[in-house]
This record gives structure tokens, sequence and C-alpha cells, in this order.
């Protein structure tokens, strides 16, 4: 007996037949390399049955068998007495549900089953006895793989099954109801490559004749065949052996398990090749009828449009019949005026008009394409428009200039050496835009700044304003342009005498005076040089004890 | 006495039931196949949609080999449900809720040795695997689910343990 790896994964799952089970613990007593494989394969089951598993409830289960139209919605009566309900009842609301994968023109048969299967009514039923114990070890359909198939098929099968010899039918009884796999004495799925092939002596010539069509209708195609398969496939060796690649025994019996060279996978392999393997059938069955290829889903509307030169000319001639035709679903409009014709304009054979994705398996990724770029560069769009529309009205630079008038922001800003002139120009902030407006005093009138003077009392500097020869108490008004810029507005008042500098190092820089546009009466502005508060206080009498109003301004 | 030719109707019912016995096992396949609970959620309800075109028969005879059947062609075939959008306008399609799996899925979907070593197999090996060690078909339901031979599922499997050894070996050292 050879070490097959692949004799080993089939004992350990139990499908070996008895003969080879006994063979095969006769072979491990000898072998060590394969009893170590035997523990590793356990290992790994193992390790593959204690992956976690995942409980739904009830609410969730019901929830994924709604979406996935499952559950039949209950319409009629439902049966009391606890009989089954009728057929009429059951019947299948699912199969006539909207499919959203054509709905959103996706290709829908993944079971190959066209999309839009609507139920036919069947033929005459034809009775054959004791059918459907036999007809389950070689399921024609289960092994094409294709319901679609199968279904489409079931005329060709009546005829098929019509046509074979009644001898044939009645002479299976070892044939197990229960659907398991079959019996050990007929399909050994591991055979080694010493022993002869035998066939069996009940198969009937029909099902050698069958296999060809049987491999090659397979739904999807099989992988490139490697050299083992060559080798199987091989006519001195038993078509049935399969053998592992790597596990030769001539060459690798001394290899360690670990040296075993992995088989090279093949791209999208689905299932292994066995191309030239003659399957056995388990029985004396009748053998499948071959059923012919299923015909690709027909498309009238598609069928009617004929195929213009500039199609023929854009079809790749190498991947035709490797695609599904899929199901249009979306059409472009057309124009039925033939004077609002594209090409019908006069504009000459050297334009190349866009072209218009045609239904089918090239237009659908046009198509797809298509609309991807029509929305990148919409959103693209959006974006500059945007953009420049956020970027195109720049907002004003905010300055506190802004809020004085435009007659009064025409004139020049007080430069540093109008400071030091008696009658400066400065700017002309009206009495509204100034900030911490203070007012002391009612209507006097007719007073002149006699004399301006300074003290410091603690942390409090002050401003004295000596106003004589008027009547009344004069009304001043106090208020900040910027923090360190104070005026002081008189409406009653003329400014008398130059206005004496105030000490280095007090908080009051320097005192300009004059008449300044859109205030009245004299206005002195105070440069600070430091941030202050001002309380503003208006005393009767002067230093002298004469007759004259004090205006203290208290900065601190 | 059986009609040979019974039209292949939908038993809706034995399609619920069928699927109700055997959720939490599809449901957990496609969470170890795929690897997230999202996936496997919709795959599985793709699956089960697309079970609803098999004739009847076939669901009473390899109900739960079919279930696994169309389970596997959705995860291959990277068949979302509800049907995802091509190209950008996936982007901006409104899509359902998703259906939770629960805290139990976060759990099985947490990743492990074995786990990784078993999504770094092949699909079809994975499948495999999955489908004989955690499902525990036969081999025969391995080939209906696989859509293959029962003896090319054998091969198949014994290819997908001597993979997965492999890789498991390789990646716990």
């Amino acid at each position: 007996m050879k070490c097959s790896l692949l004799t080993l994964s089939c004992a350990l799952d139990g499908e070996l037949s008895r003969e080879r089970q006994a063979e095969l613990d006769a072979h491990l007593i000898t072998c060590e390399r394969c009893r170590t494989g035997m523990r590793y394969l356990r290992e790994e089951t193992e390790r593959i049955s204690l992956l976690a598993p995942v409980h739904l409830s009830e609410d969730r289960a019901t929830a994924l068998l709604e979406r996935a139209r499952v559950l039949v919605p209950v319409t009629g009566h439902l049966p009391t007495n606890g009989s089954e309900a009728s057929a009429e009842d059951r019947t299948p609301a699912p199969r006539t549900a909207p499919d959203p994968f054509d709905a959103m023109g996706l290709e829908a048969a993944i079971m190959d089953v066209p999309p839009h299967l609507q139920p036919v009514e069947p033929p005459a039923p034809v009775e054959v006895e004791e059918l459907a114990p036999e007809s389950e070890g070689a399921d024609p359909e289960l092994e094409h793989g294709s319901a679609f198939e199968a279904s489409e098929a079931d005329r060709s099968v009546v005829d098929a099954i019509a046509a074979v010899p009644d001898s044939l039918w009645l002479t299976d009884t070892s044939e197990d109801s229960d659907g398991a796999i079959p019996s050990d004495e007929t399909v050994e799925p591991v055979e080694t490559a010493d022993e002869q092939p035998q066939a069996p002596a009940s198969e009937p010539p029909q099902m050698r004749a069958a296999e060809p069509t049987w491999q090659a209708d397979l739904s999807d195609p099989p992988p490139t065949s490697s050299s083992s398969d060559t080798e199987d496939a091989a006519p001195e060796v038993r078509p049935s052996t399969m053998v592992i690649p790597g596990w030769e025994p001539a060459t690798e019996l001394n290899m360690p398990w670990t040296d075993i060279p992995p088989a090279a996978p093949s791209a999208n392999t689905w299932a292994p090749d066995l191309a030239g393997v003659p399957v056995q059938r388990p029985s004396s069955m009748p053998p499948p009828a071959p059923f012919p290829a299923a015909p690709p889903p027909t498309r009238p509307a598609a069928a009617a449009v004929p195929v213009t030169s500039t199609q023929l000319r854009t079809r790749i001639p190498e991947r035709q019949g490797q695609r599904r035709p899929s199901q249009p679903s979306f059409r472009w409009p057309s124009f039925s005026i033939p004077s609002l014709s594209l090409a019908s304009l006069p504009l000459g054979d050297r334009i190349r008009w866009p072209r218009i994705p045609q239904s089918g398996a090239q237009g659908s990724d046009d198509r797809s394409w298509t609309r991807t770029g029509l929305i990148a560069v919409a959103a693209l769009a959006a974006v500059l428009i945007a953009w420049n529309v956020s970027h195109a009205s720049p907002k004003p630079a905010a300055s506190h200039h802004a809020r004085k008038p435009a007659a009064a922001a025409a004139s020049p800003a007080p430069s540093p050496s109008a400071t030091a002139t008696p009658t400066p120009t400065p700017a002309s902030p009206t009495p509204l835009a100034l900030t911490g407006v203070q007012t002391v005093g009612g209507a006097g009138t007719a007073y002149v700044v006699q004399i301006v003077r300074y003290g410091v009392h603690g942390s409090q500097f002050w401003v004295v304003f000596q106003m004589v020869q008027g009547s009344g108490s004069p009304k001043v008004t106090s208020g900040f342009d910027g923090p360190l810029t104070l005026y002081l507005e008189m409406p009653g008042v003329a400014p008398g005498t130059p206005v004496a500098q105030p000490p280095a190092g007090a908080v009051v820089s320097s005192i300009t005076v004059g008449r300044v546009p859109g205030f009245s009466g004299a206005v002195y502005i105070i440069h600070l040089t430091r941030a202050v508060q001002i309380s503003p206080s208006l005393l009767p009498g002067t230093d002298t004890g004469g007759a004259g109003e004090r205006y203290i301004a208290i900065l601190q | 006495m059986n009609t040979v030719l019974e039209r292949p109707h939908i038993a809706a019912s034995t399609l619920e039931e069928l699927g109700r016995q055997h959720l939490d096992a599809l449901v957990t396949y496609a969470l170890h196949l795929t690897g997230t609970p999202e996936d496997s959620v919709e795959y599985v309800t793709a699956g089960l949609f697309h079970a609803r075109h098999f004739p009847a028969q076939a669901l009473h005879r390899d109900g739960r080999a079919i279930l696994y059947r169309a389970v596997t062609r959705a995860a291959r075939q990277n068949q979302h449900y509800p049907p995802q959008r091509r190209g950008v306008a996936r982007i901006f399609a409104k899509r359902p809720a998703l259906i939770s799996l629960g805290p139990a899925a976060s759990d099985a979907a947490r990743i492990n040795t074995a786990k990784r070593a078993l999504l770094a197999t092949e699909f079809s090996r994975r499948a495999s695997l999955l489908l004989r060690d955690m499902a525990k078909l036969s081999y025969r339901e391995i080939g209906v689910a696989m859509e293959c031979s029962p003896e090319a599922a054998s091969r198949l499997v014994a290819s997908a343990r001597r993979e997965f050894g492999s890789i498991y070996r390789d990646i716990s050292i």
C-alpha cells in the first residue's frame, strides 16, 4: 500500500471501505510517517471544529429570512386541524417576488437560474415505478452543478428515460434510500496504484458514453491539469487512483512530513480536475442521459436588435464565450426622429461620436465606467464651484477706523509728530464711536480752560481742568478711541492757554487740544502709556476760591 | 410510484424550515469563510434568496448541502444582499440597516492562529475544510456544495488539510 495523504484523509473522515480501512490499519503499524501524518490531520480537524459557532436569536433569524424573502406571507385560511396546508396555500410567492439584482441591473443568476423564471405548466407526468431511490445515486442535476440546466432539461430527461430499456430499471436492489454516500463496494475515493482497474460487470454500456458529456457540461471551467492529473489519466493506472503530488512512494518515502512540497495551487481552483477520469457508478442503476448543453438565456429584445458594423469592430474575439451575457436593465433612449440623430448631421465622417454603450457583456462594463466617470466629473465640478463661491468675495479687514464716518476717515490719521504740535488735526471720531463714554455736567456755557494740572494720588493719576468765566455746569464727555487714546469733549468750553506737558513716567504721555470736525467746543486728546480706566467728576470753584468749575479725570 | 417530472415548485415552507434549521450553521460557516460578520450575513441572505430557485425535490433530498452551495456561491462571487451598486454610485446608495449577528458573532470573528491560517488558504480549500470539519458534511454533500464529484471533494478536503496544516505550523512558530 502506498503512503497517501488522500487515503489518510478519507480514513479520518470514515469514508474508506472496510477493506481499504483494514489495509490502512495494517500499514499504519509499520509506517511511522503515516502515523505522524494521521496525527497531524487529527489535530487540524480539531482546530477547525473548535472554531466558535454563532447562534442567531429568533428575531434575528426571522429578520434574515424575511430579508431573503424566504418567509411566505400567510394568505388565506390556515389549517385548523393540524393537517398540512394545501399546495395552493403554500405556493410560492418567493418565485414571483421582484428580484433586486435584476432591478439594479446586476447579474442575478448566480445559481445559473434565469432571473425571470416563470412557473411553466408541467407536461404530462410520466410515472415510473420505484424511480426515486435509484435516481438519488446519480443525480444529473447535482452533478451538472446547475439547477437551471436541470430544470430546463426536464423534457429531455423524460425522453432519455423513456428510451432506456426496462431491464435496466428494475435490476438495482442495493441502493440505499437515505441519500448517503455510495456504497463502499462500488465507489472508493482512494485506490492504490498497484491494484488493477476493475469495471463493474453490471455497468451498462451507456454509462461510459455519458461520462464525457458529464465532464464537459460542468458549469465552471476546471483548473489547469497538473502533472499528477495527467498521471491519473494514464491508461496503465487505475482511473480512480488519486495520489497527492509529493506523495510518490518511490521518491519520498523517507521524507519527513514537513519536507513535502506543497502542491502548486492553480488559479481560481474550484475543484480538482477530473478530465479523463471516468466516474464509477455506484450500482447498475440506469445511466444518466446525456444532457444537452443548456441553452443560453434568450433575450428576444436583444436578439431583435441588429448588430451594426461598429459593434462588430469593437468586439474582442478572444473574450467571446467567456462572459455570461447579462440581463439588460437600462436602455439608452433611442431617438425616433431621424433629424435629431447625431449621425444624420452634416458634419462629415471624420468626427467620431462617443459610442453609446450597448446592452450586453461589453456594454455593462462600459456603462458602469461611464456612470462612474460622469459622477466623478460632476462631483469635481461641484467642489470647484463651491470653492470659488467661498473664495470669490474676500471679507474686508477689520479695523477700528471703519467705525469712523466716511468724512472723518478721509482725513489723515494723527502722526506721532502731530502730537507735539499744539493744534494737531487728529482723526475725528464721533462721540458715538468712542467707547466707555461718560458725561458729566449740564448746559454750562462760555467757559475757558484756564489751566491744566496734574496730580498723583497713590495709584491714581489726576488731570484737572480748571474752567473759569462761564456760567452753569459745563458738559464734559469722555471716551476712548482705542486703549491708549482718551477724548474729552467740552461743548461749551473754549481752549485756553497751551497745555503743560505731563511729568515723565506718568500714565499720560501727552495732551493735545484743538477743534476737531464733528465735535463741538474744545477737544482734549490724552495719549496714554497704558490702558487705564477713567472716573470723571466735576467740582465747583477754583483752587483759589474764585468762581469756576473744575473737571477732574481720575485715571487708574 | 413516483412522479418523474414533477415540476420543481418551490415549497417555501420547506426552504423556510431548512433555513431556520441550518441558519446558525450557515452563518457560522460564512463567518469563518469570509472573516467578517457583515459579509457573512449578507452572503447567507443572498444564498437563501437564490436557493429559492432550486427545485423542491433537490431541497427535500439535499437541502442542507444546497444551502451551503448557495452560500458558497454567493461568497465566491461576492454577491451581497441586498445587492450593492457598482462604482462610485455605491457610495451614495442608501443601504438598509445591517442585521446584527450579536455579540457571539464578534467572538467568533476574533482572529486567532487557526483563523488566520484558515483565511490564508485558498477559497475552495477553505470552504471544503469548513464543510467537512465544521459542518460535518459527507463527501457527497461537499460535492453538492462545491459543485464537484465526491471524489473531487475528497481530494479537495485532503489538499485543504495539507495546506491548512502547513500554514498553521508556519505561523504558529
